[in-house]
């Protein structure tokens, strides 16, 4: 698989940076809009880029100021935690202000601490907050073992539904300390998530496809070739604007579902670019890890 | 009439089946304007262009009575490559047609895959008690409300094809090692 061209990137830093989300409940987007800035820049450095980063974390700076006044009297943010911790990494690795977002870490780290086995759903978390230094790097008491969808016979994981793949590769995440530790694994496995990763392209579901390509990665096995056709296929899906996805399809099956729709960029392309670009990171740029790099300064 | 190159296949399959004279190209040449052995990107295959590799396989060999001889070592193992990877997205897709068919392609090309025995179990599961294997149009929900013949007719209409390729992979090929 050869690295992808250099425009790509610059294109889809040249989108993320157009959008601006409203300062009141726009503290997941700026974040999201960061991070994929940053996978960008670490991968294709750019002076403009740079630039929207700078301007995004004088937003953020200023959102994570306001965390505990906008929240009611908690720390809880309203969005993905791994989100707000990989945005403080990427803050503090910029010399920029992290706020209250260190108290609702330093709190987490603790209620972490004291579990005797860390769930494997917050094992992420616990992850982030290591690299983070609010916990020592022998607090990592979780689960290595492998979801039983994925060790048992192949023909179970091809024909479990789609949530239950869902699940299995958060499993083979927190197992693999999201690619920090390759267990071995029948070779078939990491082959057998290729190949619905494939499918779920050709159903246009990037957002499993590119959860699965990830999984793949951090079992550190990959049937090359196959790879090569998800990031290809992938590839193909950046629109004019730099932007991932075709957002009809995307809309249409969100309409089928009967879920609220109140801002299409920041509901469904914004997540669906970020996480493609970070899929592609992961897949074509040797020992790139986002829960290992993403404390890096780039600027 | 504009034939594609595996339907042209098809034609001379029947035709020397039946020994009728004809003027049509002969298998290495279109085998070798098939899709068969070619690189393409599986996710963009639609149905109709995976039924044109299984189909071409089908021809070729005679449902897998003769071995295939028109590939070059290349396509045969792009060929065999692609065949293993369909068959896995297909069981993940549910469509036990493809299924099917491609556990049949494996056949005539006498590969096997990571997936072949796994396409072998998941055909045997989906296979109602009765015998029939339901096709990819079929919709259980279809069938609410509707009288013993016209449901009879309903399930004989979609799922006869594939409880045919069901039977076709029964008589044709090995049962792997479980």
């Amino acid at each position: 698989v050869e690295r992808v061209s250099i425009p790509v990137w610059r294109k889809s830093a040249g989108w993320l940076s157009s959008i601006n989300p409203d300062d009141r409940d726009g503290l997941g987007e700026w974040l999201r809009i960061l991070l994929g800035l940053w996978i960008c820049q670490s991968v294709a450095p750019a002076a403009k880029t740079a630039q929207a980063m700078r301007h995004i974390m004088v937003r953020v700076e200023r959102q994570l100021d306001l965390l505990d006044t906008t929240v009611d009297r908690s720390y809880v943010p309203q969005f993905d935690v791994k989100l707000l911790l990989l945005g403080q990494g990427i803050l503090a690795a910029h010399n920029y202000r992290v706020g209250n977002a260190a108290l609702f870490a330093q709190r987490l780290a603790h209620a972490l601490l004291a579990l005797p086995i860390v769930p494997v759903r917050y094992v992420g978390e616990l992850l982030l907050l290591t690299r983070l230094g609010y916990l020592p790097t022998m607090a990592l008491r979780a689960s290595t073992a492998l979801p039983k969808l994925v060790t048992g016979p192949i023909v179970r994981l091809l024909t479990a539904p789609r949530e239950e793949v869902r699940k299995s590769c958060s499993a083979i995440a927190a197992a693999t300390r999201f690619g920090n530790a390759a267990p071995i694994v029948d070779r078939r496995i990491p082959t057998a998530l290729t190949a619905i990763a494939l499918q779920s392209l050709s159903d246009y579901d990037l957002d499993l496809a590119t959860i699965l390509l990830r999984s793949v990665k951090y079992l550190g096995m990959a049937e090359q070739r196959s790879v090569a056709f998800a990031v290809e296929f992938l590839l193909d899906q950046q629109r004019e604007d730099g932007g991932m996805g075709f957002l009809a399809i995307e809309l249409a099956r969100i309409a089928r579902n009967d879920e609220p729709l109140t801002d299409p960029t920041a509901q469904v392309l914004l997540p669906t670019t970020v996480s493609v670009l970070w899929t592609l990171k992961e897949i074509l740029i040797p020992d790139s890890n986002l829960y290992k790099d993403f404390t890096q300064p780039l600027l | 009439v504009e034939r594609p190159p595996h339907r042209l296949l098809e034609l001379r399959w029947l035709l020397d089946s039946a020994d009728l004279a004809h003027r049509l190209p002969s298998y290495g040449v279109l085998c070798r304007a098939s899709n068969l052995g070619r690189q393409v990107n599986p996710i963009y295959l639609s149905d109709y262009d995976i039924y044109s590799i299984t189909h071409t396989l089908f021809y070729l060999t005679d449902f897998g009575r003769l071995p295939e001889t028109q590939l070059s070592s290349v396509r045969r193992r792009r060929a065999c490559e692609i065949v293993g990877k369909l068959l896995a997205m297909q069981i993940y897709r549910g469509n036990w047609d493809l299924v099917g068919e491609l556990l049949l392609s494996h056949h005539c090309l006498r590969a096997t895959s990571d997936f072949y025995a796994s396409g072998w179990q998941a055909l045997l599961a989906a296979q109602w008690p009765d015998g029939a294997v339901p096709g990819p149009n079929y919709r259980s929900q279809a069938t609410e409300g509707m009288n013993d013949t016209d449901r009879q007719s309903y399930v004989f209409k979609h799922c006869y094809h594939t409880t045919l390729v069901a039977a076709l992979v029964g008589a044709l090929c090995p049962m792997p090692d479980w």
